[in-house]
């Protein structure tokens, strides 16, 4: 294997396998027994060991393979999942994604090599799990009688003929056999490989074994079906329960492939049958293990074919979920290359537009809608190719917070809804930080330690809700926890001591919890190691202000705090509105404009608010907020717009209508410029500024009370 | 997974084995038993230091019993660890592999 070419399929088919594996592991925590969750996690380890063999990763295919032998004890049940298994099996899955991760660079090999020792750690832990380490308890007791004898067992026989492929599937069926002696006694086992051709037509990986099992044990048929599920796709398999008779062995022989005398002798041995062929009732079941119960003929046979022949053949296992064959994988970047040209795309046909309006001409008019039409159709089809719903990125805080409430000895449910709510990836990837900070507060400080909550007469299990839906081109996804609440009076206390706010002043709960928010500002009376609430609030509403986002906090006392992140959907294109300011051109989001109308004539000039049919709503003039000079417009136009619950006015010179925009990021040395999220190219070639109508409508509230004032004096 | 072959003076060859006899390792272990075999007339498998087999190992044990009684050769189990004994055990194969020696290897 050469070290450039490590497949990139592989690689992110692996993580995908192993947040299913996480997935099923958190399910597990929960309902230790539930047969999917376990199938799951052992499908993501065998089928990444699979793929790690065909690339000869051996240190990876060496660690999933411990991992697989502990799941196939699982599964057989000789092992019960707890609480600590489940953690050792996570930790043993970060360990896979550790290595997984290393393939990404060039020197994979050494960085691999350098896991080696947690590796080694996690393989010791594992190894108390695995069959081998416990192969001495389970080994049969080849005493068989004093089970075999036992009443309320009933004896079974099972013929199993394996298909060529199950060693290859990852499949032993010496695990079979070790699960079926947990179930109960396997009395006598006759292993039949006259399928095996000579040697050197031999394949090695092949399975050709074919067992003859006689079984007691106080089991139905469902539960030996089942037993075999995993091997049952193209094995053939005969169970005789304990109703059949001489008849129906006979119709067995006659079913399986290989020759009269030698399945009889097989059966003889295996203590189904006695040597005059009749079906053996006596108790003892001949021990298996001494010469001479096995067989002891080696014959040249040609093999019968192993079709399936009538008998009591096990139900065709169910028809697996197809679908992997509607999505194809595409590299984000390629995506990402898509999404610009189709920016740029945008706008040319801006310009298009706009050279067609100079000319006047009809038809050129009439194409050059078209062409407007369709570009908005292949932006938004672009745009949604690179939409991915947020359930994803929910489900990996059922990690978060199993292995929080762990270390802070808090029970806590994740309760997930809008997992279907989508957004743009690089989205997706800006939010996972903010979110586990919420989340990590949440469950600190939010949530109370159990005996608190009985005492306030909640139940002992705390709550932690993910929650998203679509609002006017944003998602708002909401963090909550049905914990303590936040403490006004502390807060208020804090930040009166911190200087940031003087006691004299009136605030309301909404303006109160904000302050959590700002830099320092922190009311954690111990800063405990997850987090001091407080402490990187300000850095998370750094982050979701730096996408055009904004971060609010509701909280009743007692009952519980829900943050809620608002930020657009994507960061690419946005449906704008244009607006002219003396010569200049701003953008404002299209979906936050809710009417336009001209300034009333007896609208006084300088007030700071807007009375709006009955509503008064604070009036921002963009002409003072941005010190734009020169003369007046004698005639003045509103837009309202809306954000977050809050609407406000903004006092503009000119209304352009609609404008399909590509936005283009400030530079550094404007990013953090109040105002303005962004930038545009209009048709013309000018550049249009992009309003951050959540900054602009924030301070168009903060200003009211003194422009009010100011307006009274007056 | 290694395996060793030496001959003593009675024309005995003695094949060892050790390590694991899983799948993993199958196809090699096969050319390699194979072409041990062709060397000598009768075999004593030593199978004392192997640490893991499977079904792949079991079947291979099989393969070259099966290949020496169709070449009318001698092949002997002499020695084996635990678990390899688990596994024959599993599978009631002892008579097999351990026709013309006492059973003095069974795990029993």
């Amino acid at each position: 294997m050469s070290t450039q070419s490590v497949p990139h399929t592989f690689i992110a088919e692996s993580r995908e396998l192993l947040r299913a594996m996480e997935a099923a592991l958190l399910t597990l925590e929960h309902s230790p027994g539930e047969a999917e969750a376990i199938n799951a996690v052992f499908r993501a380890v065998h089928t990444i060991k699979g793929s790690s063999g065909m690339y000869g990763f051996d240190p990876i295919v060496e660690f999933t393979h411990a991992l697989e032998s502990v799941m196939v004890s699982v599964r057989y049940a000789s092992v019960k999942v707890d609480g600590d298994l489940i953690a050792l099996l996570l930790a043993c899955g970060d360990q896979v994604a550790a290595m997984i991760d290393c393939l990404d660079s060039d020197d994979w090999s050494a960085r691999l090599a350098q896991l080696g020792a947690a590796s080694g750690e996690l393989l010791a832990q594992l190894e108390c799990y695995s069959p081998a380490g416990d192969a001495d308890r389970q080994s049969p007791a080849p005493g068989a009688e004093n089970h075999a004898g036992s009443e309320a067992d009933s004896r079974w026989h099972i013929s199993v003929r394996f298909s060529r492929d199950v060693l290859r599937h990852g499949m032993d069926p010496l695990s079979l056999l070790r699960y079926l002696s947990t179930l109960g006694e396997v009395a006598g086992v006759a292993t039949l490989f006259d399928a095996m051709p000579q040697a050197a037509e031999m394949d090695p990986e092949a399975c050709y074994i074919g067992l003859e099992i006689q079984f007691w044990g106080q089991v139905d048929r469902a539960e030996l079906e089942a037993a075999f599920e995993f091997v049952r796709d193209d094995s053939v398999i005969h169970i005789l329960g304990p109703d059949c008779g001489d008849a129906d062995y006979m119709a067995l022989i006659d079913a399986l492939p290989e020759d009269k005398g030698r399945l009889t002798e097989a059966l003889v041995s295996c203590g189904a049958i006695t040597s005059d062929g009749l079906l053996d009732r006596g108790n003892g079941a001949p021990d298996p293990l001494l010469p001479g119960a096995a067989l002891t003929t080696l014959q040249e046979q040609t093999p019968a074919p192993t079709k399936s022949e009538p008998g009591p053949t096990l139900p065709e296992a169910p028809e697996r979920k197809t679908g992997d064959g509607r999505f194809i994988r595409v590299d984000a970047g390629k995506l990402d290359e898509l999404i610009n040209l189709v920016g740029e795309l945008v706008i040319a046909s801006a310009s298009v537009n706009l050279g067609a309006k100079r000319t006047g001409e009809s038809e050129m008019l009439e194409a050059a809608a078209n062409l407007d039409r369709l570009v908005e159709e292949v932006r938004d089809g672009a745009l949604s190719l690179r939409m991915v719903p947020i359930g994803e990125t929910f489900s990996r805080f059922h990690r978060v917070v199993h292995d929080l409430g762990r270390t802070l000895g808090k029970d806590v449910e994740l309760v997930i809804t809008g997992a279907e709510t989508e957004l743009d990836k690089s989205m997706v990837e800006k939010i996972n930080d903010p979110l586990i900070h919420l989340v990590r507060n949440a469950l600190d400080h939010g949530i109370e330690p159990a005996e608190r909550r009985l005492q306030q007469g909640k139940p002992p299990r705390g709550r932690l809700a993910l929650n998203a839906y679509h609002e006017t081109g944003n998602i708002v996804i909401e963090v909550a926890d049905d914990g303590a609440g936040l403490d006004r009076e502390k807060i208020l206390r804090k930040a009166v001591e911190q200087g940031m706010v003087t006691a004299d002043q009136i605030l309301s709960d909404h303006e109160v919890f904000q302050l959590v928010m700002e830099p320092g500002f922190s009311t954690a009376e111990q800063i405990s190691s997850v987090s001091g609430r407080g402490i990187g609030m300000d850095v998370v509403q750094r982050n979701i202000e730096a996408m055009r986002g904004s971060v609010s906090i509701a909280s009743v006392p007692g009952k519980g705090t829900t943050m809620a992140l608002r930020v657009p959907l994507t960061l690419a294109i946005i449906d704008g509105f244009l607006v002219g300011v003396g010569k200049a051109a701003y953008v404002v989001p299209l979906e936050m404009v809710v009417e336009c109308m001209e300034r009333p004539v007896d609208h006084p000039r300088d007030t700071g608010y807007l009375n709006l049919r009955g509503d008064v709503l604070p009036l921002l003039r963009l002409r003072d907020v941005f010190e734009i000079n020169g003369a007046q417009a004698r005639r003045e136009n509103i837009v309202v717009v809306q954000c977050g619950g809050q609407k406000a006015g903004l006092l503009v010179d000119s209304l352009m209508g609609e404008f399909q925009t590509v936005i283009k990021p400030l530079g550094k040395l404007f990013e953090r410029l109040a105002g303005i999220s962004g930038s545009t190219i209009l048709g013309t070639g000018e550049v249009a500024l992009i309003l951050d109508v959540q900054a602009l409508v924030q301070r168009a509230v903060d200003a009211e009370p003194r422009a009010q004032s100011r307006h009274i004096q007056i | 997974l290694g395996i060793s072959t030496s001959a003593d003076g009675e024309g005995i060859m003695r094949i060892g084995v050790d390590g694991s006899m899983t799948i993993y390792d199958a196809v090699g272990f096969r050319d390699e038993l194979l072409a041990a075999l062709d060397q000598a007339s009768e075999f004593d498998v030593d199978l004392e230091q192997v640490e893991e087999i499977d079904t792949a190992g079991v079947q291979l044990l099989l393969m070259a019993w099966n290949e020496a009684a169709r070449t009318g050769r001698q092949i002997r189990l002499v020695a084996a660890s635990e678990v390899v004994k688990e596994v024959l055990d599993r599978y009631g194969l002892w008579a097999f592999l351990d026709q013309s020696n006492p059973s003095h290897l069974s795990s029993q």
